[in-house]
């Protein structure tokens, strides 16, 4: 039996109060669905003296349209509540596509937005056994005494950023509330995040993140492609998500969000450049799927090789623009994930 | 320390003290004796242990058993009432939808919460809704015909035989 290790567990009813427990309580931790963080804790990768649940912290689980036709979802809110929401998926289908391809059902049932964008960065070295990483020497993750496995002249480490939220909704110009005990404070959700595989988010110990507000799209088109092993449950091998803003079949405006291609989510403006003032011409997605090609760097954090996921990486970004384009991509959905053909 | 709970077990109201780092898996078979609900990966990859809560099925290996004070927990022991079955168990046990057995009890109830929101499914909705549970007898053609078949019969009318 894989057992968590001995902690004390606290259900507070409010956000205060949650944040008031971390205050006192510096090596607890916040969970929510708690997908993410208890396989880690049972396999002793990170560690943790108390859990604090913010899972009936009622501030969190808000779903409301907002007058501009936006969003403003709480990070509690389940994954699998904005998959059922139709809504959504007409107005900004790539995060409804991102939600409806995180792990499996059950999965989505427990896990939470807020939950997703705070998944721990990934790593073939860090993601194992407590014995095969025993065996294996450990890794500058587990150890900061030892060097980082993958690229062992490297001062930092490379775990891979792994949340399929950030960079569709990074992509759609969301931004996101963070409360903490010094305050609260809105950041564009890219802000979020450190290109560091170790310490990878901007939050501070007791800041808990609120809701995430998507502005309106009207005018926007967008769509989110996510290369897994098994369609069924993995995380991603990397992920392309790709909004374009068009009032006849030109291009006005253009965001990318690239997911597990390095240790926080990218938003290549070089990428986004070569759409602006296009038509989404072939040759245009070419250049612009070679340019995220250019730009990402995969690390050897999976178990595909990174030679495969950069030669991969462009194939995502042109299907993503195909599909804004109004191509047919009913076919290649199916071939690479399935469950997003089904609510 | 142990800690009180009152939990809300396949419709009886349960008080018991339990250790706050334990998952609602390890409180239904150790402290309920409700070893229905299998333990197979414990990480969250394979759907055997899971159960209904709120109607929703979720993995009790990953949740603790402080969060589900309150909402309604649904294991496979609290399907059917007294001798009969439901009828997602019946079909699964005349179309051979359990072979060793281990995943059915995750697979009935990831497939009831399935066939409460959506009586008429497709084959691929049943296949999508199963997509995070395991079999490792590789079963799988005749636990889709099975949830197909109670879906069918549910709709009919209810009766299973």
């Amino acid at each position: 039996m894989m057992r968590l290790p001995v902690l004390s567990h606290f259900t507070p009813k409010t956000l205060d109060e949650a944040i008031a427990l971390a205050s006192e309580l510096p090596s607890a931790r916040f969970v929510a669905g708690g997908t993410d963080l208890l396989p880690k804790l049972k396999r002793r990768q990170l560690g943790a003296s108390a859990l604090i649940s913010l899972t009936r912290c009622e501030e969190l689980q808000t779903i409301k349209r907002l007058d501009d036709g936006g969003w403003r979802i709480g990070a509690g809110v389940k994954l699998v509540e904005l998959v059922r929401l139709p809504e959504l998926r007409s107005s900004h289908p790539a995060i409804w596509q991102a939600a409806s391809q995180v792990a499996s059902p059950p999965i989505r049932s427990s896990g939470t937005v807020g939950g997703n964008l705070c998944v721990d960065p990934r790593c073939f070295w860090f993601d194992q056994t407590a014995p095969w990483r025993e065996a294996a020497g450990q890794c500058m993750k587990i150890d900061p005494a030892v060097v980082c496995r993958v690229a062992p002249n490297s001062p930092r480490c490379w775990a891979v950023s792994s949340t399929d939220l950030a960079p569709a909704m990074g992509a759609a110009r969301a931004k996101v509330r963070i409360v903490g005990p010094a305050g609260e404070r809105t950041v564009p959700l890219p802000e979020l995040y450190r290109d560091d595989g170790i310490d990878y988010m901007t939050l501070s110990h007791g800041e808990v993140i609120v809701d995430v507000e998507i502005p309106g799209s009207v005018g926007w088109r967008s769509a989110f492609w996510k290369i897994r092993r098994r369609q069924s449950i993995d995380f991603a091998l990397l992920s392309a998500s790709v909004e374009v803003f068009m009032l006849t079949d030109e291009v006005l405006e253009a965001r990318v969000g690239l997911g597990a291609v390095g240790s926080c989510p990218l938003f290549p403006p070089e990428v986004a450049a070569v759409l602006v003032g296009t038509k989404l011409e072939d040759d245009v997605i070419e250049a612009a799927a070679a340019a995220a090609k250019k730009l990402a760097r995969p690390m050897e954090t999976s178990d595909m090789p990174s030679s495969w996921r950069r030669r991969v990486l462009p194939v995502a970004v042109k299907w993503a623009l195909r599909e804004v384009r109004g191509d047919d991509v009913t076919d290649a959905r199916r071939r690479y994930g399935p469950q997003v053909l089904l609510p | 320390m142990k800690t009180r709970v009152t939990l809300q077990v396949n419709g009886e109201e349960r008080e018991l003290l339990v250790q706050p780092h334990h998952t609602l898996l390890e409180v239904l078979r150790e402290d309920l004796g409700l070893t229905g609900t299998k333990h197979g990966c414990e990480l969250g990859e394979c759907g055997a242990c899971a159960v209904l809560i709120d109607g929703e099925a979720v993995l009790s290996c990953l949740t603790l058993v402080g969060d589900t004070e309150g909402s309604p927990i649904t294991t496979i022991e609290g399907l059917g009432e007294g001798q009969t079955l439901d009828p997602l168990q019946t079909m699964f046990a005349k179309l051979g939808g359990s072979q060793c057995g281990y995943c059915t009890s995750g697979m009935v109830l990831t497939a009831r919460a399935l066939l409460d929101r959506n009586p008429d499914p497709s084959e691929d909705q049943v296949k999508a809704a199963l997509s995070g549970n395991i079999c490792r007898c590789t079963g799988y053609n005749q636990i889709i015909e099975s949830v197909l078949e109670a879906a069918a019969q549910e709709r009919a009318g209810g009766a299973s035989e």
